[in-house]
């Protein structure tokens, strides 16, 4: 087996599945809430698919983390800097929901629905970067 | 596309560091949209929350069909060389570009439908609003959850003293896979707009 084809075969964790997993569901979870603005949306259900996204995230990093053999230098290069784009893009978000007023359980529903978005998804380009190094 | 650049497994690359992943330059003009639009919201000025949507979002529209159905195809016959050439250049654009564009039209939006008292679910035309919520989900999931990562993955490549074709042809799949969902979401869009503009 050549380098070249090591690379694209080679076996990891299904990182970029379980981010999408993990986006959908805080997606969703966003989506029902200010669909159901002004009332408050049924909390059980924005719990547990937040909850959910969470399990998921954390499960993702720590299959990632013990992975022997990744370009570690080239996900760290890539994830501090999509990390500073998506929390730019997360603050002006959370800056939207808190100057409209929004309070109480469905802004902090929204803001961490915001930071896991704002960890996914530099986790995920971070990730499919450094898996080809 | 993917099959042709798969058989040439190694493309050379005559100038691997001629171009800048994220184009410094760029990162001025995204500070200025990006405070604008912080501005737009904070005076809640109508012209300046409209101007925001509509621009962010015929940008948005045109961009993805205009990529997945007219460029994406002539793409697809140009040599390697050229492909690579062209990818080099846009890419890089298209990386400071969609995401500033999406930000302006969601944030911008949300506020217009505010302004218009449409968010409340009462209204009579909520559940357009709604699908809307739901078209722009798929997208985002589709656009940062598989395009976004493979875009930045094939500048990473290129930037290489010689690029694999393999690893630029697995990734490049995702944007062929992805264009018909894009493609059907940005249609969706531009009905459920054009009901919301004229209800």
């Amino acid at each position: 087996m050549t380098k070249t084809s090591e690379v694209t075969v080679r076996k990891l964790p299904p990182v970029t599945h379980l981010c999408v997993v993990s986006m959908a569901l805080v997606i969703g979870a966003g989506v029902y809430m200010v669909s159901e603005i002004p009332s408050n949306p049924n909390y059980s259900i924005v719990f547990l698919l937040v909850g959910l996204s969470i399990l998921i995230f954390v499960i993702n990093a720590f299959l990632l983390v013990n992975v022997k053999t990744f370009n570690w230098k080239v996900f760290l290069q890539v994830i501090k800097w999509t990390l500073l784009a998506y929390c730019v893009i997360s603050g002006v978000l959370i800056y939207i929901f808190v100057y409209d007023k929004m309070s109480g359980k469905s802004l902090d529903l929204l803001i961490a629905s915001l930071v896991l978005f704002a960890l996914n998804v530099p986790l995920n380009i971070a990730f499919t970067v450094a898996r080809y190094q | 596309m993917s099959e042709l650049l798969a058989e040439e497994v190694r493309v050379p690359n005559s100038e691997p560091d001629e171009f800048q992943i994220v184009p410094k330059v760029g990162l001025i003009f995204v500070g200025v949209a990006v405070i604008a639009l912080l501005v737009a919201v904070s005076t809640n000025s109508l012209w300046a929350i409209d101007f925001f949507h509509v621009v962010g979002g015929a940008a948005w529209t045109i961009l993805d069909l205009f990529l997945g159905f007219v460029l994406g195809p002539i793409l697809g016959r140009l040599s390697i060389p050229a492909r690579a050439e062209f990818t080099k250049r846009f890419m890089p654009k298209m990386l400071l570009i969609m995401p500033t564009v999406v930000l302006c039209t969601l944030a911008g939006g949300f506020q217009l439908a505010k302004h218009e008292g449409r968010l409340i679910a009462h209204y009579p035309d909520h559940p357009w609003l709604v699908a809307s919520y739901i078209v722009v989900a798929v997208m985002a999931l589709v656009a940062l959850g598989l395009l976004e990562p493979a875009n930045v993955a094939v500048l990473f490549e290129l930037k290489k003293p010689t690029p694999n074709g393999e690893v630029i042809a697995k990734l490049m799949k995702r944007f062929i896979y992805s264009a018909g969902v894009t493609g059907a979401m940005q249609v969706a869009t531009l009905i459920i707009m054009t009901k919301l503009a004229t209800s």
